[in-house]
Formats: C-alpha cells, structure tokens, sequence
C-alpha cells in the first residue's frame, strides 16, 4: 500500500515538475526570440507573454516539486531493481498508461498545430522552438515511460 | 542504478540553471523586498501628488508643506516605507514641486530590469524613474489645473514691436492722418504717425516740418491689427538733424 502511495506522489510532482518547466521555457523562448504578433492566437498565446509574476510561480513550483519528484523517482527506481514484485503494482501500471497517453495526446496536438500553422503559413522561428520545447519534454516522459512498459514484458514474459 | 544518478545530474544541472535563469528575468528574491518597497513608495508619492493636485485646484497655489494638506486633503500623510518618515518636499516653480526619498533601486539605468513599467505616470508625462538612493520626482501641475484657460491666439505683447532704420523717402503732412514713409533696404515702409513721440538727434520734441527727405531716422513701431504691412509709429527720431 506504501508503494502505490509512493508511485501516485511519484507521478504528480512529475506532472506539477514537467508542466511548469516546459512553461518556463516557453517564457525564456518569449524573451530570447520575441513573438512577432500576427494578430492571430495560435496554441501558444498563453505563453506569449511573459510577465515577472508568471515566471515566479513557476520557479516556485519547480523550487518544490523537482526535489520531490527527484527523491521519489530515485527511491523507487532503486526499490524496482532490487524487487521486481514492485513492477506488479495495479497503481504503477495505471500511472504509466496514464501518463503515457497524456504525453501522446501532448505531442498529437503539437504536431497538428505545427502543420496547421504551416498549411497557414505561420511557421515562424519562435513557434518552431515552442514546438521543440513541449515536444522535447512531453516525447522524453512518453519514451522513458515506454521503455518501463517493455522492460516489464521482458521480465514477465 | 548508475545511469539514473548521470542522467539526473544532467537534468538537475538544467533545472538549476533554467531556475537561476529564471531568477535573473523575474528578480531575484532578495531584490524583492526593495523592488515592493520601492514600489510602494512611488504608490505613496502618486497619492501625495493626487493631494496636492486637489489643493492647487482649490487654492491656485502649492501647499507650503505637506502638512498644510492635512487633514482636508490627506486624512494622514503617506509615509516613506523604508524609513517610516515622512517624504521630503520642495517647492521648484508655482506649479512644480518634487518628492525626495532614499530609493533601494536604480529604475534610470535602461540596462536594469527591475520595475520598468511606468504605471505610476501622471498627466503631464513625469517620469517615475530613479536612482538608487536619495533621489528627488519632480512633478508638475497637470495642465488642466494650472492653465484653465488657454487662449487660442497669442496675445499681442511688446515684443511684435519693431524697429526700423532707414532714410525718408516722402512725408505726407496732414492734420487728420500724417504718414512718413521710410525706405530700409529699397524697401518702402509707411507709418501713420498717431500720438508718435517726434525727436530730433539731442532728444528734443520737434514736429515733422523739420524732416527732409533723406534724413536718417529711426522708427519704433506696432503693427496694426498684427500685420507688418500696416505699421503705427510709437516713436520716430531724426539721426541727421
């Protein structure tokens, strides 16, 4: 019952974790390369702007999720290896699909916007690195996620 | 097991880098305390100043102090947050004044990122910028208040008055409406000499038979109804007789 408490925390401070680290990006790519305004909300008008406010409550967030999620990542990793009667848990299963169609869905609508704005013409540098932003996190948690699901199929084959 | 500690010293690595970042764009944490202080302190001088806007409006001058604002204008003085004293005022012209206090920021520097929105900014474009330390705002009177009524055209004043050296060229004498008519460059001027203090070289009063044609003179005039066409002389001396 520990574990599957454990596996849940696990999985929030990394939802909380990666969400605010890939907006905070968003933002650094708002300041490195400034969005030309098209007039035109695209899928990334929310993180268009970057304001001080915005930027310290995801610094706040990341200042206490990361560490959690950190702790709680390495433990059970380290408790998996040693137990492979961990890879069982119903809650550790559950979590994995979970996030493995959250971070698909993530990435079906980034690749979609990016060929809308194409087929729109509104392909420009700054969308491009949002795109990689989002798709870089979103695809990273939906491989490594992946390859769990396959290394549990090896072992209980 | 060992990869795992790699590759979350590589992410812990940008995590920190990406939150130092983020401290330099946001403010770091210890500039915040000054950055809200210095913020509330402009706030505290934007109400001073709304204050003393209301007493120039019902007294047409500036308060002598901030004190005269109380209690009728500012039920209590704004104080400085920092230094729980009460700001400094100087008087600069009758319609300007500046606010003084000890700042904990440079906003002047366009390099600084700290608190360059203007929302402090008042009617007649005064800058909330500052230096760090003490520091004076000048504020001004808005417009509205101090010049209520702005005329359309500018007065005529002493200064459209002009002065002319030049030889005479004809002088029409008559009692109704005597004119001399002077010749500055090849230019042909015409005076009306109405109430025209007539002088001869020492000063002394005489009338326009003494003036010949090709007597240096020289003319103060007006013009009539602001154009320079049609001059009134208010004084004309002879420099020949």
């Amino acid at each position: 019952m520990w574990d599957v408490f454990e596996h849940i925390l696990l999985f929030i401070s990394l939802y909380v974790f990666a969400t605010t680290f890939t907006l905070l990006l968003h933002t650094f790519v708002n300041k490195w390369v400034p969005p030309v305004s098209t007039g035109y909300t695209n899928l990334y008008s929310i993180a268009n702007t970057y304001s001080s406010t915005i930027i310290r409550g995801y610094l706040s967030a990341i200042i206490v999720s990361y560490p959690l999620f950190l702790f709680l990542f390495l433990r059970i990793t380290k408790n998996t290896l040693a137990n492979h009667d961990l890879r069982k848990i119903r809650a550790r299963k559950i979590m994995i699909y979970l996030t493995l169609v959250i971070t698909f869905i993530i990435s079906l609508i980034n690749f979609i916007s990016i060929v809308y704005n194409f087929l729109s013409g509104n392909v420009s540098f700054n969308f491009l690195l949002h795109f990689f932003t989002t798709f870089g996190v979103s695809s990273l948690i939906f491989l490594y996620y992946l390859n769990q699901v396959k290394e549990d199929r090896q072992i209980y084959a | 097991m060992r990869k795992y500690y790699y590759s979350f010293s590589i992410i812990s690595f940008l995590v920190i880098a990406a939150i130092l970042y983020g401290f330099k764009l946001a403010g770091s944490p210890f500039n915040q305390k000054m950055l809200s202080q210095d913020s509330s302190r402009l706030s505290n001088m934007s109400i001073i100043k709304s204050s003393i806007d209301q007493y120039y409006q019902e007294n047409k001058m500036l308060p002598k102090t901030l004190e005269d604002l109380v209690p009728k204008f500012s039920a209590k003085l704004p104080i400085d947050p920092g230094t729980q004293k009460p700001f400094d005022y100087k008087l600069v012209t009758a319609s300007s004044y500046s606010l003084c206090a000890t700042f904990a920021l440079d906003t002047k520097d366009p390099k600084s990122t700290y608190y360059q929105n203007d929302s402090y900014l008042s009617y007649d474009d005064t800058s909330n910028k500052h230096s760090k330390g003490y520091d004076c705002l000048d504020y001004k009177i808005p417009s509205y208040l101090s010049n209520p009524y702005i005329s359309p055209t500018p007065r005529k004043t002493e200064s459209s008055s002009i002065t002319v050296f030049g030889t005479v060229d004809s002088i029409a004498e008559s009692d109704t409406n005597p004119r001399i008519i002077v010749s500055d460059n090849k230019i042909m001027k015409i005076f009306s000499l109405n109430n025209t203090e007539i002088i001869d070289q020492q000063g002394n009063k005489v009338t326009l038979s003494a003036f010949k044609s090709g007597d240096k003179v020289i003319v103060d005039a007006n013009p009539v109804s602001g154009n320079y066409t049609n001059l009134s002389a208010s004084r004309l001396q002879n420099l020949s007789r």
